[in-house]
């Protein structure tokens, strides 16, 4: 039983501090959902704290037929879908500000004009992501981000895995389009490091 | 340039590395000689490397101590709960111990103005009652297995002329819906019967939520079936009864008749649960209401830490009494 199961197994028996060590492992990889999902930092650490207080009071019924970190995805992305759809019934639009998209790109490259260029291009990332419907966001943060496979993506978001290439297909290209469109997107060349998972 | 139609649907399985080896390949092979294709791979891939790691997500400061803060608010009403049913069952075993078999009254009265202050006419008041006279509008039971024979009746008649003849039957149908559960007891006050329909009602078993500002309480109070043992299938309904929200509090003590002795004398109980248990009346409840000053004064005379509580502060007394 690896760690985090024996957390997981404690704070189902009511383990405060057990449950801690699962908010703190997992706090940054929800917000990274939630950040990206929600639209401004404030809603987005709401709805974080929502799905880890869900999976606080979820946690006896959840059977460890997911893994606990798909469980908790599907928890961000329902919390986060809810505030959405509450926000959209109020105001019937979402908003594109690109400070509140918190898309900072890693500086992990020396020269400062391509970090100048990363950073730009995340943040078109970051508008074009919010232009999505909500479904195709959450398949792409949860591949782009997460890294999750298609598989664990269907599980996490309760879809089957044809809907999830769908929507991943579909959203990639809506947001290439718009980085396309928008100017931004120069692609560098092909070689280039992602440093992530995926072919190539 | 545009991508190939062909491919559209395996590229992106592709980049995302979730196609079986052979398809891989053969999508491999096709981008060395399509450039439409492979320009659509390559801005995949730059898309990619513009997304975030996860690893830069900023948390806000005191995050996990805001989850962890609502959590353990929620794990205290989980106890609190708890709590009031383990106490409510403790207290109601000790009833049932204690409780063989014994006449019982079923005495209600505000706490005239300055509580004790009220003594004597209070006094006479539960003298009479204890004599089978009940006052109108005093529940008073007669105890022992005759008792229940005449439930029905007693009911009608310890709730009083405030008590419409459809309260007493909605109260007998709401004991019929919880008597399988089992214990059967009947607690009935002139006053707070009205009281507690005003606060939102009971509910058919005796659950009552929302209404009252201690929920708790009687949400523990009304648990009691849970720890009681089986109605005797003859028992009238009537007698089955259990109201829980007379007082609409928390007892914040429980004594038995013994501990209280006559310390308690010059009140008068503003609500009296008659337990009644294997077709016999097994003991009675007599729910005071104190000021705060009176209930330090209590536990004094109880030779008790002193303590407080919100008035008003709710004392219960377990008997048989004399």
């Amino acid at each position: 039983m690896t760690r985090e199961q024996e957390w997981v197994a404690a704070a189902r028996q009511g383990d405060q501090k057990a449950f801690e060590e699962l908010v703190r492992l997992y706090e940054k990889r929800v917000l990274a959902l939630t950040q990206r999902m929600c639209k401004n930092p404030e809603d987005a650490a709401e709805a974080a704290q929502e799905a880890f207080f869900a999976a606080w009071q979820g946690l006896k019924s959840f059977r460890g037929e997911s893994s606990f970190s798909t469980w908790l995805y599907r928890l961000a992305s329902n919390a986060c879908v809810d505030r959405l759809r509450r926000e959209g019934r109020r105001r019937n639009a979402v908003s594109l500000d690109d400070e509140e998209l918190n898309l900072d790109i890693p500086s992990s490259i020396s020269s400062p004009q391509e970090e100048a260029e990363r950073r730009e291009l995340g943040e078109r990332i970051g508008e074009g992501l919010r232009a999505l419907p909500p479904e195709y966001r959450a398949v792409l943060i949860l591949r782009e981000i997460h890294q999750l496979r298609y598989e664990e993506i269907a599980g996490a978001l309760g879809l089957d895995v044809g809907t999830v290439k769908s929507r991943i297909s579909r959203g990639r290209k809506r947001l290439r389009r718009f980085l396309l469109e928008s100017g931004n997107f120069s692609p560098p060349l092909p070689s280039k490091e992602t440093g992530k998972e995926g072919r190539l | 340039m545009k991508y190939c139609e062909e491919y559209a649907a395996l590229l992106d399985l592709y980049v995302d590395g979730e196609l079986p080896a052979a398809e891989m390949e053969r999508v491999q092979a096709h981008l060395e000689t399509c450039p439409g294709c492979r320009g659509y791979v390559d801005d995949a891939l730059v898309i990619r490397a513009g997304f975030p790691d996860i690893e830069d997500t900023v948390v806000p400061e005191g995050f996990a101590a805001r989850v962890m803060e609502r959590v353990r608010e929620d794990a205290g009403k989980d106890a609190k709960i708890v709590e009031l049913k383990r106490r409510s069952a403790r207290r109601r075993a000790g009833t049932f111990a204690a409780l063989a078999a014994c006449c019982a009254l079923a005495v209600f009265a505000r706490t005239g103005p300055g509580g004790l202050s009220g003594g004597s006419d209070s006094a006479s008041m539960v003298t009479a009652s204890a004599g089978g006279a009940a006052p109108a509008g005093y529940a008073m039971d007669t105890g022992g297995a005759e008792a229940s024979d005449d439930a029905r009746h007693d009911l009608q008649m310890a709730t009083g002329p405030t008590t419409a003849p459809e309260e007493v039957e909605a109260a007998a149908r709401a004991a019929q819906i919880e008597g399988e559960a089992g214990m059967a007891a009947t607690a009935m006050d002139r006053e707070a019967d009205m009281d507690s329909a005003d606060a939102g009602g009971i509910e058919a078993g005796g659950i009552e939520k929302e209404a009252s500002p201690s929920g708790y309480a009687e949400y523990a109070e009304c648990e009691d079936e849970t720890v009681s043992p089986t109605a005797p299938a003859a028992l009238p309904e009537a007698s089955k009864n259990v109201v829980c929200t007379a007082a609409g509090g928390e007892a914040a003590l429980y004594l038995t008749a013994e501990e209280a002795g006559d310390i308690l004398e010059g009140y008068t109980p503003v609500r009296e649960t008659v337990i009644v248990m294997d077709d016999a009346l097994a003991g009675l409840e007599r729910w005071y209401e104190l000021t705060e000053e009176e209930y330090r004064w209590l536990l004094d005379a109880l030779g008790r830490p002193a303590g407080a509580a919100a008035p008003p502060v709710l004392v219960v007394v377990t008997g048989p009494f004399e």
